[in-house]
């Protein structure tokens, strides 16, 4: 093949992939293209097997450095199960309250989602296009939740069969409608500079801390609400009406190993589109 | 067989990859296992086939990172391309060429996956330089070991050639 077809060859494949990146640009959030899941789905194994080598790993050096401590350890869990135990039964006393006077007053609330829970098998916070990959096992579906105990790790971008990449909550693009837990204040949290994130649109006239919860605010359609986010680290007035504040997100994403992919469905379209076109 | 080779070594590449990624927090940010298979396979072989390793291997990197997919795809295709034609009009590579020519392709694969997020992202996530500059160095240096490492490959294949011809003409 001669140098000139080459050259056309090479036109051809960068002007395809430039259309594929501009389409994926103009409709951020859209679905994964079936180029996309193919290539998850014949990568992604590499790192699964990574994972697995890992654990199997962590796990024979555990048995044999904790052997002597095991017996130790079982009798602190059972006395925190006992204690747990008795904490379950006043919680569950309170819901059942709870259940009761909102029937009265015919209050309506969403209950928990399902959960599945997955693997983390690769994860990458550090780098400028940071993503994580889960292996779930299961069906999940572009634009759940994925959260670990201790908060909101980000939401499904692309599904490939049992696999699923994630944009984490600090990616630059991410956001997540967020609020104040002390005081219900409402802003929007979006990825910042060095894996933190930025808590927008609250009024210089709110009052706000350093060292408050922010927590999800339910109402973007992804994020159910109260879901811990991280805490607030730094508080500035801002160039215009708001305050300029740092949160340091409740997930530490390198000592992930296990997330929850929240089963939410999406808002139907007809009310997404209603929201966007609302007249105040 | 090269083809089959080809896709083994990927594998290869996306297995070290992601054992760097699980045990070392830094090491996605400051390491490009792709970008080193792309320019070593790029420069043993004809454009053509430097582009489709180079549109393959970043397709398989897209996979794993984050950002819009494609993103390595278009900067790994023109480094394959653009490393096959620099070694075809090239004499012969030295290992301090060779690191040299790795560096100028982590550079360039930077500078253009750093010229797409800021056309095609309204706010862009920027590499800092210092993980810029940790890339190309890593790239340089991993890219030297490799061209030492195939080097004393080729010597030492043709010296078992060579006493096997010489026996057998015995």
């Amino acid at each position: 093949m001669s140098e000139r077809h080459v050259r056309w060859i090479l036109a051809a494949a960068l002007f395809l992939q430039l259309l594929v990146l501009t389409a994926q640009a103009a409709e951020s959030g859209g679905e994964p293209s079936r180029l996309e899941a193919f290539a998850l789905g014949a990568v992604a194994p590499f790192a699964r097997l990574v994972d697995h080598g890992a654990d199997l790993v962590d796990a024979l050096s555990i048995r044999w450095r904790v052997r002597t401590s095991l017996l130790e350890e079982n009798r602190r869990l059972r006395r925190e199960l006992a204690r747990l135990e008795n904490e379950r039964i006043l919680w569950f006393d309170a819901a059942e309250r709870m259940e009761r006077l909102a029937e009265a007053v015919e209050y309506r609330h969403a209950g928990a989602p399902p959960l599945v829970v997955a693997d983390v098998i690769y994860v990458d916070h550090v780098s400028w296009l940071r993503s994580l990959v889960l292996w779930a096992g299961a069906d999940v579906g572009v634009d759940q939740a994925v959260v670990a105990p201790e908060g909101v790790v980000g939401r499904v971008i692309s599904v490939s069969g049992p696999y699923a990449k994630v944009q984490l909550l600090t990616d630059r693009s991410a956001t997540i409608g967020a609020m104040l837990q002390r005081t219900r204040r409402q802003g929007v949290v979006r990825g910042g500079e060095g894996g933190m994130l930025k808590l927008d649109f609250i009024p210089l006239r709110s009052d706000v801390r350093i060292g408050d919860l922010v927590v999800t605010a339910g109402i973007d359609g992804i994020y159910p609400r109260s879901i811990p986010v991280g805490r607030i680290t730094r508080v500035e007035e801002g160039d215009e009406l708001f305050y300029d504040i740092d949160v340091a997100p409740a997930v530490d994403f390198g000592q992930l190993d296990r997330a929850y992919v929240l089963a939410t469905e999406r808002l139907p379209d007809e009310l997404e589109e209603a929201t966007i076109d609302a007249v105040p | 067989m090269r083809f089959l080779r080809f896709l083994v070594l990927l594998g290869l590449v996306a297995l070290l990859h992601s054992v760097g990624a699980r045990f070392v927090d830094w090491f996605p940010a400051r390491v490009d296992l792709f970008l080193v298979f792309v320019v070593a396979w790029a420069a043993e072989s004809n454009t053509l086939t430097g582009l489709a390793v180079g549109l393959t291997a970043g397709l398989a990197a897209d996979a794993l990172s984050g950002g819009p997919f494609g993103l390595n795809g278009f900067a790994d295709t023109l480094v394959g391309y653009g490393v096959a034609l620099a070694v075809a009009n090239l004499a012969k590579l030295s290992t301090g060429g060779a690191a040299a020519l790795y560096a100028v392709a982590a550079a360039v694969q930077r500078a253009v996956l750093v010229l797409l997020v800021v056309l095609l992202l309204p706010d862009p996530n920027l590499p800092s330089l210092e993980s810029v500059l940790w890339t190309i160095g890593s790239t340089a240096l991993l890219g030297a070991l490799v061209f030492q490492a195939r080097r004393r490959l080729a010597g030492s294949l043709q010296r078992w050639r060579k006493s096997r011809e010489d026996r057998l003409r015995f």
